[in-house]
């Protein structure tokens, strides 16, 4: 009977103690913390141009229409309410869109395929801006020019043009997450880039012109700031 | 599964029934890293789960040549990071024109890293979950005192119903061997380990396994018994997830390099009827604390 009496006392004391330290770990806050996790969507503004014919002092340009900032808030609509949840909360947190980059590739070439050298600039309405020089090796289709490949540098002073960029994209996104949506296509549509190409080697002839769709993307990080729970021991 | 998934998943196994709530909100921030980012960013998961899976298995060397004894336990172990684990050399995206590495905080590191600017574009390196120490935990089946030898099992098979953990499983099988019994003239102790361990969240999301191999000593007095033990564990991971771009899904698969890693383990038991509760910590490439509780006889 002592032993039988002494065996329950200590799986009493046991029970009691299992039950006491599950209670302490599974109180809220005593072995969690909350942090706030920064981070980003990224999402594309396309340009999408038709360079044919000679090298000509003047560039193609391509305006963003309604249908392509449609696009953009397409991309936005398709993210989950979670990460929506996440935008909000980096805006109320004071956080900025970031220009992130910027690439371009080759969509078709049916005529002269050949090294170039040109620009990109952006037009927000108050004359051109300097953005990028471009200097793919080659627009066969399906080829790519990236900062990675040499193939796209920034342009001395971009950082003005881009500046007055973000602006215009963080006022986008304030309206549209507000459900102002004209508000914020307004903010993009007309904007335009225009791509001027000022060499190529070898230079298009007649019989062989340059005739290529091609486009730029820019990327564009959104941001996001995620509430999660973490163990803090 | 997203790359969100993999970091959800392993905080919520590393706290196996502790409340966590909120960690699956990281995906869409996660899925932008590429492979050679994911891997450093994950590293100290890999680390963490190699520290402490390799701890907790034994709180004695004594093993009986001839009687036969089981017990059935929990160990719980809290891995420190130190401050290198909390950065590591990114690389950003192709679309950004910074052509070298830029520091960036892995996922035990900062919150809220700064933009790295260049030239007017900013890249956003995803923050981390700015840890300290992390739990690992597993329940531990031992039986022994046959010719001095004991097996050891570890085990953990459960779906968690959630699209961002799935399935979890652990698998660990061990074996110790008494080699004072071999010298009766040794003041301590001593046994050999050799022990293999798999851990699988999802299908293929994080794939860790690791061998250990390793010796230990200890003495026994009346109630108190203090032990240590050398341990070399060989692990290896690989993680599969889904890289998002441009509206692009890809299929990522992160290959860690094969770590090798020694342990150095002090720690003492205490031997209460047919209860024993251990103490122990762990120093090697990162230090591990671990509680035991077990009942046998």
């Amino acid at each position: 009977m002592k032993i039988l009496r002494t065996l329950a006392t200590r799986r009493s004391t046991m029970i009691l103690g299992v039950l006491a330290l599950s209670l302490v770990l599974r109180a809220d806050g005593c072995v969690t913390a909350e942090r706030n996790l920064n981070g980003s969507v990224p999402i594309e503004i396309t340009a999408e141009f038709l360079t044919e014919g000679f090298l000509e002092p003047d560039g193609v340009r391509y305006t963003l229409s309604q249908a392509d900032v449609n696009e953009i808030i397409a991309s936005l609509d398709d993210l989950d309410a979670e990460t929506i949840e996440a935008v909000r909360d980096a805006i109320e947190d004071d956080r900025e869109v970031l220009i992130g980059g910027l690439r371009a590739y080759v969509v078709e070439n049916r005529g002269n395929i050949a090294s170039r050298t040109g620009s990109l600039e952006l037009d927000l309405g108050g004359g051109l801006q300097p953005v990028a020089s471009l200097n793919p090796t080659t627009n066969a289709t399906g080829s790519e020019a990236s900062f990675a490949n040499g193939g796209i540098e920034l342009a001395a002073g971009a950082a003005t043009g881009l500046t007055s960029l973000k602006g215009r994209l963080n006022d986008f996104l304030s309206f549209y997450l507000d459900g102002n949506l004209d508000s914020a296509r307004s903010e993009l549509v007309g904007l335009a880039f225009e791509a001027t190409w000022d060499t190529a080697d070898p230079e298009p002839t007649q019989g062989n012109e340059d005739d290529f769709d091609w486009a730029v993307e820019v990327v564009v990080l959104i941001p996001a700031q995620y509430a999660i729970e973490v163990p803090n021991f | 599964m997203h790359l969100r998934s993999t970091i959800a998943s392993l905080v919520a196994i590393a706290l196996l029934a502790l409340p966590i709530t909120g960690s699956a909100q990281i995906e869409d921030n996660l899925s932008a890293y590429t492979e050679n980012n994911a891997a450093g960013y994950l590293e100290p998961f890999r680390d963490t789960l190699s520290s402490g899976l390799g701890s907790g298995w034994y709180t004695s060397a004594d093993i009986p040549k001839a009687t036969p004894y089981f017990q059935l336990g929990f160990r719980a172990m809290i891995v420190g990071f130190s401050d290198d684990d909390r950065t590591f050399d990114a690389r950003a995206e192709d679309y950004f024109p910074g052509t070298g590495t830029f520091e960036a905080p892995t996922v035990i590191g900062d919150t809220d890293p700064d933009p790295v600017n260049v030239g007017g574009l900013e890249f956003q390196f995803p923050g981390g979950l700015d840890l300290d120490r992390l739990p690992v935990a597993a329940p531990q089946l031992v039986v022994g005192g046959f010719m001095g030898t004991e097996a050891m099992l570890r085990w953990f098979d459960g779906d968690f119903g959630d699209t961002d953990i799935g399935s979890v499983s652990l698998f660990g099988l061990g074996v110790r061997h008494s080699i004072s019994q071999y010298v009766p003239a040794s003041p301590v102790a001593i046994s050999g380990m050799f022990a293999y361990q798999s851990f699988e969240i999802g299908d293929q999301l994080v794939d860790f396994s690791m061998t250990t191999i390793g010796v230990q000593a200890s003495k026994k007095f009346p109630i108190v018994e203090p032990y240590a033990g050398l341990a070399m564990h060989f692990s290896s991971m690989e993680s599969e997830y889904t890289f998002s771009a441009g509206g692009e899904d890809e299929t990522i698969n992160v290959e860690f390099d094969s770590q090798t890693s020694a342990q150095l383990t002090l720690g003492a038991t205490l031997n209460l009827f047919v209860l024993k509760l251990n103490g122990e910590l762990g120093v090697g490439e990162q230090t591990t604390y671990t509680l035991g509780l077990s009942l046998g006889i």
